[in-house]
């Protein structure tokens, strides 16, 4: 992902330990529990959520480029755990100065059907598909008030959970609060910046997940043999396998340099646009796997389901295409294309 | 493939400025042929006032009249000349690939005598490959060059070869042995010389920039071999990987998207805002491509699987604008309106064909990519 400053053998290191900890096996098992706790428990010993938090503030130091090769990882090996959401919220937390506490965390995604209102402290109202909120401590998110924006933690063992899932069978819970006092603390930034940080998360997630499924396809095709040839031989199979070469790097693309543009303006227009490239990516990529892989990808025996249902959660939540395609089409709209894409990093808003 | 992330630096960023200050008060709307990318409107003066900048021959060396600047210099010149459309036809071939072959594989003399004609905008380039019976197939071509006292005598026919009739010169392709690949060489051909009748070909939107060349018993001097003899396939292929990733692969509609996004046909609705969202997105993934392959050739790579992959989405993604814009723009576009902006869409729809087959069609890329992923 992002070169810079990063040991290279953190990457390598990050890829073998989620290979092994997370097998097929692992990540199937795991969608008949809420959590996989010893594998959460590997995960949370080692400091990974807690990247990119000062140590200062009990995080475990380190870049935000650090945080995104983890979370390729992650992605790649369709790591069962909330480490995305605990890593952002950890991050907010530390943004207002509080101590990590290195508990399970999460992030409200936000959702047209939210009624979350929070008043002098109390808060009432419903959130809905938040991921893990089951087995989170708190769930965050920033409400705009009279005083201006403010983090709001929402104590989950005070909230109704209403379990829900995602495609890939991963809790995406609906939670109920009902006259419940919660911590607020001044938000040190625009509203977004949070959501925009969970993005671009996602999208490192995304991006491993998208280079597995160009890796596993390759490695069938040039295995599978029909009409006495590796399948791989047959020009039309090519053109999926051209599709899938194309996405991973575009995704790791984006989301190295969205990450870039967030250390100028947290909650750039590129975490935006890389979300919706990454989706529409995500897209075709999915469509592309099982059309090369047959019957076989179908099969809930093989891994790439394993894959392909979890780009297709994570291209529906936190930044829907409809929703960012509106967004930044309001923006290219006032600036013009030309002008938006030229810009450097984190400066689209003033081109 | 794998693609760095990078930004402009404060001297690129500097140089970009220039660019749009010149183009402002060079080029104010309503005083030009707005086009569609490279395959803008030819102006040799307004090539010529490129040059002056040194804003042609970029990456050519200074002992020969080029600026020494690199890859991604030249990428923020051409991302601003096609952003409005500008009249790039005339220098395009010279500047983006002739020269830097030239200055790659050329004798002295052809440096000394070509180079600095380039980066001033003098030359105009053009390039001699397919023929009647070789398109995609490239190294089945049989014009042939052969040897006579002094230099080579040239027999056969060249098609589909763009701005031909306007060029100074033609880099071509000629078989000079019967070895399928190792029997083919370059030539530097001028255009007029004797017995090369460069005939147009009518192109589907009425515009007569496509020629066909018929050599007959045409007389080439020793000196205007380019290169090795019977290394022409290694040189074509190298010269193609290094055109295929460069930002006019995804650029050619941009003066007419932004005319379209910026209101220029009234207030766009809920829906073409929503598109406009897409392609914007879009438009800046593949800007950071662009931007990473010229950074990989500045820094000695040969990044030629990663052009040829991006190459292969960004002119499909090109042909998707047309159908988005046009489907917003609510009628079928007259090529013969007032208005420059719905001529040149009406060209688009008609011409965008073409993009994904010039330099290399999407399926010929495919399998270079195929080839590439196999070997690695």
């Amino acid at each position: 992902m992002t070169s810079q400053n990063v040991d290279p053998s953190f990457a390598p290191l990050m890829a073998q330990f989620f290979r092994e900890q997370s097998p097929p096996e692992r990540v199937s098992a795991a969608e008949q529990q809420d959590l996989d706790e010893s594998l959460w428990a590997q995960v949370t010993d080692m400091g990974l959520p807690l990247i990119g938090v000062d140590e200062k503030l009990g995080g475990s130091g380190g870049s935000l480029a650090e945080l995104l090769i983890v979370l390729e990882a992650a992605g790649r090996a369709c790591a069962p755990v909330p480490l995305a959401e605990t890593a952002a919220a950890s991050w907010a937390l530390a943004r207002t100065g509080t101590r990590a506490s290195g508990d399970l965390l999460t992030v409200v995604p936000g959702d047209p059907r939210d009624t979350l209102t929070v008043t002098d402290g109390v808060a009432t109202g419903v959130v809905h598909d938040v991921p893990w909120a089951r087995v989170a401590t708190c769930a965050l998110t920033v409400v705009t008030t009279d005083q201006g924006p403010m983090l709001v933690a929402i104590p989950l063992e005070s909230a109704s959970v209403g379990a829900g899932y995602d495609l890939a069978r991963q809790p995406r819970d609906k939670v109920t609060i009902e006259a419940v006092p919660v911590a607020v603390s001044p938000w040190p930034g625009a509203p977004d910046e949070l959501t925009a940080r969970l993005m671009l998360l996602r999208g490192a997630l995304m991006a491993g997940a998208l280079e597995e499924v160009a890796d596993l396809t390759r490695q069938y095709v040039g295995e599978r043999v029909q009409f006495g040839r590796p399948v791989g031989r047959f020009q039309a199979v090519q053109e999926h396998v051209v599709r899938l070469e194309q996405q991973a790097p575009l995704a790791l693309l984006a989301v190295a340099r969205a990450a870039a543009a967030t250390e100028v303006h947290p909650s750039a227009l590129e975490v935006k646009m890389m979300k919706l490239t990454t989706n529409e990516g995500a897209r075709l990529a999915v469509r592309a796997a099982h059309q090369a892989h047959g019957a076989i990808g179908m099969t809930q025996e093989y891994r790439l389901q394993l894959l392909t249902r979890r780009l297709n959660s994570w291209l529906g939540e936190v930044g829907t295409s409809a929703d960012l395609a509106a967004d930044i089409g309001t923006v290219a709209t006032e600036r013009g294309i030309a002008r938006l894409i030229t810009s450097s990093a984190g400066t689209m808003e003033q081109a | 493939m794998h693609l760095d992330a990078t930004d402009l630096s404060e001297s690129e960023l500097r140089l970009q400025q220039e660019v749009r200050s010149f183009l402002a008060e060079r080029l104010p709307p309503g005083s030009y042929d707005v086009g569609l990318g490279m395959t803008g409107a030819s102006d040799p003066e307004f090539s010529r006032d490129l040059g002056a900048r040194g804003w042609l021959g970029m990456s050519l060396p200074p002992e020969y009249g080029g600026g020494g600047r690199s890859a991604v210099e030249r990428l923020v010149v051409v991302e601003e000349l096609l952003a409005v459309g500008a009249p790039v036809a005339y220098h395009w071939i010279g500047d983006r690939q002739s020269g830097p072959n030239i200055a790659a594989n050329g004798t002295e003399e052809q440096k000394r005598a070509l180079l600095p004609r380039i980066a001033s905008g003098e030359l105009s380039f053009s390039i001699g490959m397919s023929e009647p019976d070789s398109g995609s197939d490239l190294a089945s071509l049989r014009t042939r060059a052969e040897r006579v006292a002094g230099g080579w005598r040239v027999n056969g026919t060249k098609i589909w070869t763009t701005g031909a009739a306007r060029a100074t010169h033609i880099l071509a392709l000629f078989r000079t042995s019967d070895d399928r690949h190792h029997g083919l060489t370059q030539f530097i051909v001028e255009r007029d010389l004797e017995g090369l009748t460069v005939s147009p070909i009518p192109f589907i939107d009425g515009t007569r920039e496509f020629c066909e060349l018929a050599f007959e018993d045409v007389f080439i001097p020793d000196e205007m071999v380019l290169g090795e003899v019977g290394a022409g396939w290694g040189q074509n292929m190298a010269e193609l990987a290094l055109e295929r990733g460069g930002v006019d692969r995804w650029m050619s509609l941009m003066a007419v998207l932004d005319h379209w996004v910026c209101g220029g046909w009234g207030p766009l609705g809920a829906a073409a805002t929503a598109d406009t969202g897409e392609i914007t997105a879009r438009c800046w993934a593949f800007r950071g491509v662009s931007l990473a392959i010229a950074r990989m050739v500045d820094a000695g790579k040969s990044p030629s699987i990663e052009a040829a992959l991006a190459k292969e989405m960004a002119t499909r993604f090109e042909q998707d604008c047309v159908e988005i814009v046009t489907r917003h723009y609510g009628r079928t576009p007259d090529l013969t309106s007032d208005d420059p902006y719905e001529s040149l869409l009406a060209r688009a729809i008609l011409v965008s064909p073409s993009w994904s087959i010039r330099g290399g069609t999407v399926e010929i890329l495919r399998n270079i990519v195929s080839k590439g992923l196999a070997r690695a």
